[in-house]
């Protein structure tokens, strides 16, 4: 991982996000910002496989070696424990050429792994949670790993 | 137009900067000959402050939602690189950035349809490699059919 910097940072949650006592939208609940290495990275989440956490995770910010490009891309999956995986992966992206989303893939220790890819020069972006499907409603993302490389293969 | 009530969300502890800004601006219109709105900044060219400002909303004669985006770098002396991206929302289109006649970012977002009752919300992105923290603002509009430079 070269001159990477990335940062669990505190949750920001609007008012009258709430639903039922529980908070179903995480504003900026992870930073990532690079200057060099791979353009691919891969971030391990807290979501075990079997959580049945169904929801979507958003990263938004700039793309600036590809040319100041906005970023917003996002990724949404179920961790389905029948299945021992994660299924129904959607990745979509919002704005061309700012970040890809390529995969949602299970780590050897069971949890979910989400790979994007976006220049790495002096780009940089948050993570944002959205948990409002009624499986895991208010479940409460977290990033426990951050690699940078080259390629999608899988890292965790 | 005045400032929305936004808030700015710290995010970078390096420096203690905010690196997002929610609602930085609310812009609205029910003039149906609008067709180009200009957002003037307090980013300065002489500066080397890496931006992205998102628009969303709803443009009601459109009949369409909005979300579309700009980026730019400053780099001391000019705008350096930029970018601009609209979704497939099509309630308008981030259409162009450009400096003003003192030296300051500008914004251009056109609407094909018009602007009756259109209304969104302007966010801020400094989560880049440069200029993280800055205080960014809006701090002039303007709503017409010029598709050039309006301040």
């Amino acid at each position: 991982m070269a001159n990477l910097g990335s940062y669990p940072i505190n949750v920001q949650t609007p008012s009258g996000s709430s639903g039922q006592g529980t908070n179903l939208i995480k504003l900026n609940f992870y930073y990532t910002v690079t200057y060099s290495g791979g353009d691919y990275y891969h971030y391990k989440t807290n979501i075990s496989v079997n959580s049945y956490f169904m929801g979507m995770i958003e990263f938004v910010g700039a793309n600036y070696g590809g040319g100041m490009i906005p970023i917003r891309t996002a990724v949404c999956f179920y961790a389905y424990p029948p299945s021992n995986d994660v299924i129904q992966i959607g990745l979509s992206t919002c704005y061309s050429d700012g970040m890809t989303a390529h995969r949602v893939y299970k780590s050897s220790d069971g949890y979910a792994v989400i790979v994007v890819s976006t220049s790495n020069y002096y780009s940089g972006w948050v993570l944002n949670a959205y948990t409002a499907n009624p499986t895991t409603p208010g479940f409460d993302p977290q990033i426990l790993g951050l690699t940078q490389t080259s390629s999608t293969t899988a890292v965790y | 137009m005045a400032d929305f009530n936004g808030y700015r969300l710290k995010g970078y502890p390096d420096n203690g900067g905010h690196n997002v800004i929610r609602t930085l601006h609310k812009a609205f219109t029910s003039d149906s000959s609008v067709t180009y709105i200009h957002f003037k900044t307090n980013v300065p060219i002489a500066s080397y402050i890496m931006t992205m400002i998102e628009a969303v909303g709803y443009n009601y004669g459109m009949q369409a939602p909005i979300r579309c985006a700009w980026g730019f770098y400053t780099y001391g002396t000019y705008i350096v690189t930029q970018s601009v991206r609209t979704s497939a929302y099509g309630g308008m289109t981030a259409h162009g950035i450009y400096a003003s006649s003192d030296n300051y970012v500008c914004i251009r977002g056109y609407t094909s349809g018009g602007s009756y009752f259109n209304g969104f919300v302007l966010n801020g992105y400094q989560t880049a490699g440069n200029g993280r923290g800055y205080d960014l603002q809006i701090t002039a509009s303007s709503y017409g059919t010029n598709s050039g430079n309006a301040f």
